[in-house]
């Protein structure tokens, strides 16, 4: 099975990136279906506990992610500041994804281990945020496919940081955004 | 020399998330959270000490339905915690009530049969 790109070629990376994170994503919520949800705290570093070292951290990865956005955006020519890219701006826009993701890992350590997925639609809210957050690594994993890859279409990269990107602001509207408006601001 | 510096970061992100992955199959929650729960004692006390506001079924009444109220809490133990201090205007503190060990059942049994954790 093939995808046809824009300019007429066929792209199976593209298979394989829908393939890989399909499988993550998937992997994700039956591990968090099946796996009997532990409900204790994990890290809290500094924090009061764990909910509220969640909601800092995912607040720290989202910011992670803005620069992400902006800087793509200067790499593909899309804005015009700063005029001239400095040489390490690709290499900063590499550091500040993995961190974000980096440190996503304790977050959602805690999701699927302490909590586990969501599978009731009438809870809505946590609902979203289990499927969201399924979505996030299985975008993440075919980003990493794709990013590589001298084959995939030139729009690839940029839908699949669209989607990774949007899903972040939604996971973060259904959990940090809640916990400080309903739970405890600023919950240090 | 910052390429090399986020090469390294990478492997060491990488590196993190199959440890993270490991852990989450090999990690068991501490015995004193995995204790079988006496579910009848945990049962009989939610319905002398909880039903009265919070239903017969956690569906809610005075006080919150369970299901959703539970949601702020990200372990048992806060829940526990909450339980003993209670919420002043709101929620009566049920240390002087009930000693750790029913505060534990009636939690267990609130969280694993009633809420659906």
């Amino acid at each position: 099975m093939s995808v046809t790109t824009a300019s007429g070629a066929i792209s199976g990376v593209l298979w394989k990136a829908l393939l890989v994170g399909g499988a993550v994503a998937v992997a994700a919520g039956v591990y968090g279906s099946v796996h009997d949800p532990a409900g204790q705290q994990t890290i809290s570093l500094f924090f009061a506990n764990t909910l509220s070292f969640k909601a800092w951290t995912t607040t720290l990865i989202l910011v992670f992610a803005l620069y992400q956005l902006y800087s793509a955006l200067r790499m593909w020519g899309k804005v015009s500041f700063p005029r001239e890219m400095p040489s390490w701006f690709g290499d900063a826009h590499r550091l500040s994804g993995t961190l974000a993701f980096a440190l996503s890992l304790p977050v959602a350590f805690h999701c699927l281990w302490a909590l586990g997925f969501e599978p009731d639609f009438s809870e809505l809210r946590r609902f979203a945020h289990s499927s969201l957050g399924c979505l996030f690594y299985g975008a993440f994993a075919a980003k990493v496919t794709l990013v590589r890859s001298k084959d995939a279409p030139s729009w690839a990269l940029p839908v699949v940081g669209g989607v990774i990107f949007t899903t972040l602001v939604a996971i973060w509207l259904t959990s940090s955004l809640w916990f400080f408006t309903t739970v405890a601001f600023p919950g240090l | 020399m910052f390429k090399r510096f986020v090469d390294l970061v990478q492997i060491l992100v990488a590196v993190a998330a199959v440890a993270t992955v490991v852990l989450l199959s090999t990690v068991s929650p501490t015995v004193a959270e995995v204790e079988s729960p006496d579910t009848a004692l945990g049962a009989d006390l939610f319905r002398a000490n909880c039903a009265g506001c919070h239903g017969a079924g956690g569906e809610g009444g005075i006080g919150p339905a369970l299901a959703g109220g539970l949601a702020r809490f990200g372990s048992l133990e806060e829940v526990a915690r909450f339980v003993s201090t209670g919420v002043p205007g709101r929620m009566p503190g049920f240390e002087t009530r009930l000693d750790p060990d029913q505060v534990n059942a009636v939690v267990q049994y609130v969280w694993a049969d009633l809420a659906g954790r």
